[in-house]
C-alpha cells in the first residue's frame, strides 16, 4: 500500500479515535475523573447500534441520533453510580470504579450477545470510492465527516455559548461555579451525557468495518488515556491531535510490522513522549514548580 | 498489654485472624486450603502496592507486570533450567526491582496521570513480550509444570505446608512494611503525600522517597508472584495483564491504602467473594464488579478504615497513637546554631535573580543580602514578586537569570530538598500541616530529611525506632521554643488557626536551620499573637539565626526587622533601614498610595 | 428597613471543633454591614454556612424571607446572593469577559448591559477584557471576583477579606467601590480582619470572637471603644 493510501486509511480511523477520545477528554475536565470504562462505553454504543441494525434496518445515519440520545442517557447513569457517591473522595477513587463499571460492562456484552464479534450496518452503504491512486470506504469517508462535525460542534459550543462556559467554569472551580447559580450537578452528568454519546457514536462508526466483543474497549481506552496524555492533559485540541497521531502510527507501521510490535512500538514512543516532555505535546506547564 | 489489645479494632482483626487460622487448622478441605494460599499471595502483592500507592500516593499501575515477572523468572529458572527455589525465588525479587530501578528514573519524574500511564505502557509492553517471545515464554499458554517448592531436605508439596509457607512470607512481608511504615521515615511518607513542597522544603527527598517505595513494591510484587508459581504451578499472560492489575487496585482500596491489616483484608475479601459469586456462572462477574463497587462507595477508607470509624462510633474514639516519655527538660542547645561572630561576609547573597512566567516578570534583576543575625523584612505590594523570591532561595522555583549564594556556596537553582539540608528552611502562605498527626509528629517530620537514614535503614529497624525518638526530642524543644508544647500531643487539625501557624515555624525551626525564610507569618494573627510571634521570632535571631520576612503588616515588622527591602514588580525599589525605607516616595507611592491614611504609615504599635 | 437576610442563633462545627456559636446577624436593604475579627473567629465559616457550603448544626437563616436550610448554593445564588470568596478563585482558564459572563443568567442583551456596568465600576477589567484570569495580579484578581458576584444583579453581597493579600493601596482601591455598590441597589456584608478598614466603609458592624458575637452597633459608636479594641486584640 502507498505511504497516501495508509495515511488516509489512519486519517479515517483517526477520526474515530478522536471522537473518544473527545468524549474522554470532556470527563476529564469536568470531573477530574479518569473513565477507564470509556472504552467500554464505545463498545456499547458498537453493540446499540449492532442491537438496532437488527430490529430496524436503515442506514445507520439516520439512527446514528437514536445511538446518541441512548449512549447519553447511559452516560448519565454510569456518572451517578461511578461518580457521584465518590465525589469527595480522592481522584484514584473514581479511577478504579470505573474500572469496576468497565468490567461490569464487559460482562453484560458477553451475556447479552455472547463472545462472538459482531458488526454494525455501515452508516450510508457498504462501498469503495476511487480517487486516483487511492481508495476510501464510503464508511471511512463518512466517519471522517461525522467526527469533523461533532468535534466542530464541540468547539463552537465550548467556546462561544453560555452552555460552553458554565461546563468550563464548573470544570475548574467546581463550588465557585455553585456559587454564581450553576447547577453543578445536572452539568456534571450531562458531561458524563456527552462524553459518553460521543464514544457511541465512535462505537457506531467503527463497529462497521471493526467489529465489536465484549473485550474490545480495554485498548480503547487506553488508547484514549494515551492520546489526552500525549496531547496534554485536558487540552481538547491536544486530545484530537493525540487521536490522530495515534492512529496514523498504529496503522503506518502495523503496515511494516506485525500489529503486536506496531502496539508495542507505540507503547515505547510514548514513554520517549514522556521522557523528553513530560508534559505532553500541547501542554502547558502553568504555574507549576519543582 | 490489655490497653493494647482494645485500642482501636486490634481485638476484632486478631480475632478474626485467629478465627481464619482454626478453620485452616481444623475444618478447611483442600480446595479452601488453596484458596487461603490465594489469598495469602495477593496480600502480598496488596502490601508491596501500598508503598507505592498507599504511602507515595502514586497510581502505580506496573503491578501486575512485577508480579507476572516473577511468576515467569521462577517459571523459566525452575522449567528450563532446573534452578531450585532458594536460586528462582531471590531472582524473581531482585528481577521486578532492577526493572523497577531502571524505569524509575525517567517514570518518578512524572506527574500523577502521567506517572500512572507510563507504568501502564511498561506494563502492556511487557504483556506483549510475554505473549510474542514464546519460545522463552509459552507464549499464550505460558508454562507448566512448576515444581513445588523445594528447600534443602523438605519438599513443601501437601496443601497445609504450602498454606503456613505462603503466609510465613506474608508474614515476613508484614514485619518489613511495618518497619519502614512506623518510622521516622514512615512520617515522611505522610508529609509527602500532604504536600510535596512543604515536603522538599524540609529537606525530604521526594525522588528518592519515591523510589525506594517504587522497587519496594516491584520486590513484593515479585515474590507474590515466584509463590504463586510454585502454588498453582502454571505460569501465563494472566499473569501480568490488565485484569490482575484492577484486581490489585480493589483490593487496595477496599482494604485500605495505608494499612498493613487492609492488605490482608482487601485480598481475602476479594477472593472470597469470586469464590462466593462463582455459582453464579455468567452473572459471576457482574455480580461481583457490582458488590465490589458497593463496597467501594460505602466504605471510603477502605474496610480497616470503616471498622475504625464503626469502633469509633460504638466505644468512642481511640487512644492518640504516639504514647512517648518525653522529659520537659530537654536542652534546647540542638537548636543553636553554632554562633559564629557576624563577618563581613553576607549569608545570603543574591544577584541579579531574574524569573518570567507567563510572560510577566515575576522577578527583574533583584539583589540582595543578609548577614548572619539578621532579621530583615521583604515589602512590596501585591505581585511585586515577595514570595516568588522567597521560592527561589528555597529552591521552590527555578530562576532564569542571576545566582543566589548561601554559606559561600552557590545554591542557584539547586533541587529545594539539598537547599533545605544546606540550612535554608522556610513557611508558607497557607499552612500545610498533616492534620491526622500530632503537633509534634508534624514537627519531628523536619527531621526525617536529616535524620531518617532512607528506606533500607527504616527496613533494619527493629524495636524502638530511635531516629524517630530522637526526632520528637527535638520536635518537643522546638515546639517549646514556640510556646505550643502543651498542645503538642493533639492531632493539629483540632488545633486552632494561630496554634496551627506557629506549629509550621516550629517545624521549620526543627531542621536548625542558619536561615528561617518566613512568608507572611503574621496573616491571620490576631495583634497579642502577633506580638509574641514577633517576640519569639527576635529570640532567634539573638542566636544566630537569619532571618528574611516576607510581610504586608508592616505594624508586626515594625517590631522586628532591622532593615526593610521593598519590591516592586519584580525589582528593588529601596533598601536600608526602616525608617528610611518607609519615608522613600517610590514606596509610598508603589505600596502606600498616595492617600495613605497617616496612622497607616505609622509603624508604632496601636497604643 | 426591609431585612434581607437573618440569622439566627446559628451553630456551625467542623467535627468535633466549633466554629461558631449561636451566631445573630442581620443585613437590610441598602446597607454595607461590617463583620470584623481576627482569622479563626468565624468569619469564612459564617459566609460559607450562608453560600450553602456548610451545613449548620442549629439555629435558622433566612433569605429575603425564606428559609434557606436544605436550599443548593446555585439556588441561593439565583435567588440573589451574590459572594466572593477568600482568595477570590476566579475561574483560571477563562478570559476577564467570561468569567462575568458566565455568571449571567439572562438574555444576551442584558448581559452585554451589566458587562459594561462591571466595566464601569472596574475600568481595569475592561482593559484586560481578553487576558486569563489567571495572569491577572492579585488586585486585578478581586475586582474580577467581586465583578463577577455582581453580575447576578445580587441583593446581597458577601465579600469575604477582599483585603488579604493585597497592599494597602489596592485594599482601599477595592474597598472604595462597597459604597458605589451599595448606591447601585446592592446591599453588602464584608468581611475584614482591619477594623479601620471596615469601619470606613459600613455603617454597621458585628464583631467576632472566636465563633461568637461580642459586639454589634452602628460603626460611628463603635470606631473607638475600649471594647472593641478589646475584643479584637484579645486580651
Amino acid at each position: 500500500m502507498t505511504l497516501l493510501q495508509l495515511a488516509i486509511n489512519g486519517v479515517a480511523l483517526g477520526a474515530a479515535y478522536a471522537l473518544i477520545a473527545l468524549g474522554f477528554v470532556f470527563i476529564v475536565n469536568a470531573t477530574g475523573a479518569v473513565n477507564f470504562a470509556h472504552g467500554d462505553l464505545v463498545m456499547a454504543g458498537g453493540y446499540v447500534a449492532v442491537g438496532l441494525g437488527a430490529m430496524a434496518p436503515l442506514p445507520m445515519i439516520v439512527l446514528l441520533p437514536v445511538v446518541a440520545a441512548i449512549m447519553f442517557v447511559v452516560g448519565v447513569v454510569v456518572s451517578l453510580v461511578a461518580y457521584f457517591p465518590l465525589i469527595n473522595r480522592p481522584p484514584s477513587t473514581v479511577f478504579i470504579s470505573t474500572l469496576l463499571i468497565g468490567i461490569v460492562l464487559q460482562n453484560v456484552f458477553l451475556v447479552l450477545f455472547g463472545p462472538q464479534a459482531h458488526a454494525a450496518p455501515p452508516l450510508i452503504q457498504s462501498g469503495i470510492l476511487h480517487a486516483g491512486p487511492v481508495a476510501i470506504s464510503i464508511q471511512a469517508l463518512g466517519t471522517v465527516v461525522v467526527a469533523g462535525v461533532l468535534i466542530a460542534l464541540q468547539y463552537l459550543i465550548f467556546a462561544h455559548t453560555q452552555i460552553g462556559r458554565r461546563l468550563r467554569a464548573t470544570a475548574q472551580d467546581r463550588q465557585m461555579a455553585q456559587a454564581i447559580g450553576i447547577r453543578v450537578h445536572a452539568v456534571i452528568a450531562a458531561t458524563f451525557g456527552a462524553g459518553t454519546a460521543l464514544a457511541g457514536v465512535a462505537g457506531m462508526l467503527l463497529a462497521n468495518q471493526f467489529f465489536v466483543y465484549p473485550t474490545g474497549g480495554i485498548p480503547l481506552s487506553v488508547y484514549a488515556y494515551i492520546a489526552v496524555v500525549v496531547g496534554g492533559w485536558g487540552s481538547i485540541a491536544g486530545a484530537v491531535v493525540g487521536a490522530m497521531m495515534i492512529s496514523l502510527f498504529e496503522v503506518v507501521v502495523s503496515a511494516y510490522v506485525s500489529y503486536a510490535v506496531a502496539t508495542g512500538l507505540l507503547y515505547l514512543a510514548l514513554l520517549l513522549v514522556f521522557f523528553f516532555r513530560p508534559q505532553g505535546i500541547f501542554g502547558e506547564l502553568v504555574r507549576r514548580r519543582v | 498489654m490489655l490497653a493494647w489489645l482494645f485500642n482501636g479494632i486490634r481485638l476484632p482483626l486478631l480475632l478474626g485472624a485467629a478465627a481464619l487460622i482454626a478453620y485452616a487448622l481444623f475444618w478447611a478441605g483442600p480446595y479452601d486450603l488453596r484458596v487461603l494460599t490465594i489469598c495469602g499471595i495477593y496480600a502480598l502483592l496488596v502490601l508491596g502496592f501500598q508503598f507505592v500507592f498507599g504511602h507515595a500516593g502514586a497510581v502505580s499501575l506496573a503491578q501486575a507486570t512485577f508480579f507476572g515477572i516473577g511468576g515467569y523468572i521462577t517459571g523459566i529458572l525452575a522449567t528450563r533450567f532446573g534452578f531450585p527455589f532458594l536460586a528462582t525465588f531471590p531472582l524473581s525479587i531482585a528481577g521486578p526491582a532492577l526493572l523497577a530501578v531502571i524505569v524509575a528514573v525517567p517514570v518518578l519524574k512524572l506527574e500523577d496521570h502521567y506517572f500512572s500511564l507510563a507504568t501502564l505502557g511498561i506494563g502492556l509492553v511487557v504483556l506483549l513480550l510475554a505473549i510474542q517471545w514464546s519460545d522463552v515464554t509459552g507464549g499464550t499458554n505460558g508454562l507448566a509444570g512448576i515444581p513445588a517448592i523445594e528447600l534443602p531436605g523438605l519438599t513443601i508439596s501437601d496443601r497445609r505446608s504450602v498454606l503456613w509457607f505462603v503466609w510465613a512470607i506474608v508474614t515476613i512481608g508484614c514485619l518489613i512494611a511495618y518497619q519502614v511504615t512506623r518510622g521516622l521515615h514512615g512520617q515522611a511518607y505522610h508529609l509527602m503525600r500532604e504536600n510535596l513542597e512543604a515536603a522538599s522544603s524540609l529537606g525530604l527527598n521526594i525522588a528518592e522517597l519515591r523510589f525506594g517505595a517504587f522497587v519496594l513494591s516491584a520486590a513484593y510484587g515479585g515474590a507474590a508472584g515466584a509463590l504463586m508459581a510454585h502454588v498453582i504451578h502454571v505460569v501465563s499472560p494472566e499473569n501480568l495483564d490488565l485484569a490482575l492489575m484492577v484486581t490489585c487496585l480493589t483490593m487496595t482500596v477496599i482494604g485500605g491504602r495505608t494499612r498493613i491489616a487492609g492488605a490482608i483484608l482487601g485480598a481475602t475479601l476479594i477472593v472470597y467473594l469470586r469464590e462466593w459469586f462463582r455459582v453464579l456462572e455468567n452473572y459471576y462477574m457482574i455480580a461481583y464488579g457490582t458488590a465490589a463497587l458497593a463496597v467501594l462507595i460505602m466504605a471510603p477508607y477502605g474496610l480497616v478504615g470503616a471498622l475504625e470509624r464503626l469502633r469509633a462510633l460504638l466505644f468512642g474514639p481511640s487512644q492518640a497513637r504516639t504514647p512517648i516519655a518525653v522529659s520537659s527538660r530537654i536542652p534546647s542547645a540542638q537548636q543553636k546554631p553554632p554562633s559564629t561572630a557576624a563577618g563581613p561576609e553576607p549569608l545570603l547573597a543574591v544577584d541579579g535573580v531574574a524569573l518570567a512566567f507567563g510572560g510577566v516578570k515575576a522577578l527583574d534583576g533583584v539583589g540582595l543580602s543578609c548577614r548572619q543575625g539578621e532579621i530583615v523584612g521583604l515589602i512590596g505590594p501585591n505581585g511585586s514578586g515577595k514570595t516568588t523570591l522567597l521560592n527561589v532561595i528555597s529552591g521552590l522555583a527555578a530562576c532564569q537569570h542571576g545566582s543566589v549564594t548561601f554559606l559561600g556556596r552557590d545554591i542557584t537553582n539547586a533541587p529545594a530538598y539539598a537547599i533545605a539540608r544546606l540550612g535554608i528552611s522556610r513557611t508558607f502562605q497557607h499552612i500545610h500541616l498533616v492534620d491526622d498527626l500530632s503537633a509534634l509528629d508534624n514537627i519531628a517530620v523536619a527531621r526525617a530529611g536529616i535524620d531518617a537514614g532512607g528506606l533500607l535503614r527504616a527496613i533494619g529497624t527493629i524495636g524502638r525506632d530511635r531516629a524517630l525518638d530522637a526526632a520528637r526530642q527535638i520536635a518537643f524543644a522546638s515546639a517549646e521554643r514556640l510556646g505550643i508544647a502543651e498542645v503538642a500531643m493533639e492531632p493539629c487539625g483540632r488545633l486552632p488557626y494561630g496554634t496551627r501557624r506557629r506549629v509550621e515555624v516550629a517545624r521549620a525551626l526543627a531542621t536548625a536551620p542558619r536561615l528561617l525564610l518566613l512568608d507572611e507569618p503574621a496573616a491571620g494573627l490576631n495583634e497579642h499573637e502577633q506580638k509574641d510571634l514577633a517576640s519569639r521570632i527576635r529570640s532567634f535571631a539573638a542566636e544566630g539565626i537569619t532571618v528574611l520576612v516576607v510581610e504586608h503588616n508592616l505594624v508586626f515588622l515594625a517590631a522586628l526587622a532591622e532593615r526593610l527591602i521593598c519590591l516592586d514588580r519584580g525589582k528593588v525599589i529601596a533598601a536600608g533601614l526602616p525608617e528610611a525605607v518607609r519615608k522613600e516616595p517610590a514606596v509610598i507611592e508603589a505600596y502606600l498610595g498616595l492617600e495613605a491614611d497617616a496612622t497607616e504609615l505609622s509603624l508604632a504599635a496601636p497604643s | 428597613m426591609s431585612a434581607l437576610l437573618t440569622i439566627e442563633s446559628l451553630s456551625v462545627a467542623y467535627g468535633e471543633v466549633s466554629a461558631l456559636r449561636d451566631v445573630s446577624i442581620a443585613v437590610n436593604a441598602g446597607e454595607a454591614v461590617a463583620l470584623v475579627g481576627a482569622n479563626g473567629a468565624g468569619k469564612s465559616t459564617l459566609f460559607k454556612s450562608i453560600v450553602g457550603f456548610l451545613r449548620p448544626r442549629s439555629g435558622h437563616l433566612h433569605f429575603l424571607g425564606k428559609d434557606m436550610s436544605g436550599v443548593s448554593p446555585e439556588r441561593r445564588a439565583r435567588l440573589g446572593l451574590g459572594y466572593a470568596p477568600e482568595g477570590r478563585r476566579v475561574f483560571p482558564g477563562m478570559t476577564v469577559r467570561e468569567n462575568l459572563e458566565v455568571a449571567v443568567f439572562a438574555g444576551k442583551a442584558e448581559r452585554a448591559q451589566r458587562l459594561e456596568r462591571a466595566f464601569a465600576l472596574f475600568p481595569q477589567l475592561a482593559e484586560r477584557h481578553a487576558q486569563l484570569a489567571w495572569q491577572l495580579s492579585g488586585g486585578q484578581q478581586q475586582m474580577l471576583a467581586i465583578g463577577r458576584a455582581l453580575m447576578g444583579r445580587p441583593r446581597l453581597l458577601l465579600l469575604d477579606e477582599p483585603s488579604l493579600g493585597l497592599s494597602p493601596k489596592l485594599a482601599d482601591e477595592v474597598l472604595s467601590a462597597v459604597r458605589l455598590i451599595v448606591q447601585d441597589g446592592t446591599a453588602v456584608l464584608l468581611a475584614e480582619q482591619n477594623v479601620r478598614k471596615a469601619l470606613t466603609c459600613c455603617e454597621r458592624a458585628y464583631v467576632l470572637e472566636i465563633g461568637k458575637v461580642v459586639l454589634s452597633g452602628a460603626t460611628s459608636a463603635l470606631r473607638d471603644t475600649e471594647e472593641i479594641r478589646r475584643a479584637y486584640l484579645g486580651d
